[in-house]
């Protein structure tokens, strides 16, 4: 008999915590980075996650595999992070106002000081991928929390809408709202970052 | 002809957006399915406001390079845990395994 035909089916998907830092570790906090924005919350997520999982060994059915175990608790840490993020009243006070006409025949037109330039075929180019991606990295730190989270939480965790505003404590209507203000906010800090 | 320039108007003044509920419907777009008639206002904005296809195609590269950072892939992972942070982690994971 080979070795392959020796491991049963029930000894697939076993927990190995001694192996989890050096297998998974990496890849979990690129996970949370990608997410949090921050190499020390992205390092303290990946702890709390292991920790948690270590308590919850028992939870394990071995039907999926250990990582994906271990990506199941961990967004479950990121959701954790922005619900707290988002609902942090002080720190989601912004003064953003929006780049189009509030008043006369033009109204909801965009503001002449504020009309979109051209950037972005340039940065869509191989060429400037990283100087783009790091551009929009910092970007997405500087939005209000409340809307860093909102965005995140539907866009990059794919939640729905419902389950978003239940986390971070918004409206249905307030939600698209503030999607739509993460956009426009987004887009215009990468284009005064790209042509200056 | 005096009420069909009327139902023309009509009908123009339905589906006019201002560049705000343009913009509104296109960050809407990125993550859900438009409605039929959104999109149709949305197309007939597009036509006229080339301010707002500009706003389109960069508002898509963003949705692009997000979902490029979205997947993890494993055998390209660009930030590491450094050494001292990996000892740092395993030591609390084995206070914990020894406090069972």
């Amino acid at each position: 008999m080979s070795d392959k035909q020796k491991i049963g089916k029930n000894d697939y998907h076993k927990l190995d915590p001694n192996s989890w830092v050096n297998n998974y570790g990496d890849y979990l906090y690129n996970y949370a980075y990608y997410r949090v924005n921050s190499k020390e919350v992205s390092e303290d997520i990946v702890q709390d996650t292991l920790i948690a999982a270590l308590r919850a060994q028992n939870s394990f059915r071995g039907e999926s595999t250990e990582l994906t175990w271990l990506l199941s608790i961990l967004k479950r840490k990121v959701i954790d992070y922005f619900r707290k993020l988002g609902s942090n009243k002080e720190r989601t006070i912004t003064d953003y106002t929006m780049p189009f006409r509030d008043e006369g025949i033009f109204e909801g037109h965009w503001l002449n000081n504020r009309l979109p330039r051209e950037w972005s075929n340039e940065a869509d180019s191989s060429l400037h991928q990283e100087e783009f991606a790091e551009i929009l990295e910092i970007c997405l730190s500087l939005l209000p929390d409340k809307w860093r989270s909102v965005f995140v939480l539907k866009f990059m965790e794919e939640l729905s809408s419902d389950e978003v505003c239940k986390e971070t404590g918004c409206t249905p209507s307030n939600f698209w709202v503030i999607m739509h203000r993460t956009r426009l906010k987004l887009r215009e800090c990468i284009e005064n970052k790209w042509l200056t | 002809m005096k009420t069909l320039n009327n139902m023309m108007g009509k009908l123009m003044t339905f589906l006019m957006l201002n560049c705000d509920k343009a913009t509104f419907l296109l960050s809407k777009k990125e993550v859900e399915d438009l409605r039929w008639i959104e999109s149709v206002k949305l197309r007939f904005h597009l036509m006229s406001c080339s301010y707002c296809r500009r706003f389109a195609q960069q508002s898509a590269l963003i949705s692009k390079q997000f979902n490029s950072i979205k997947v993890i892939d494993p055998y390209n992972l660009k930030l590491k845990l450094t050494d001292d942070q990996k000892v740092c982690i395993q030591h609390k994971l084995d206070s914990e395994m020894n406090i069972k």
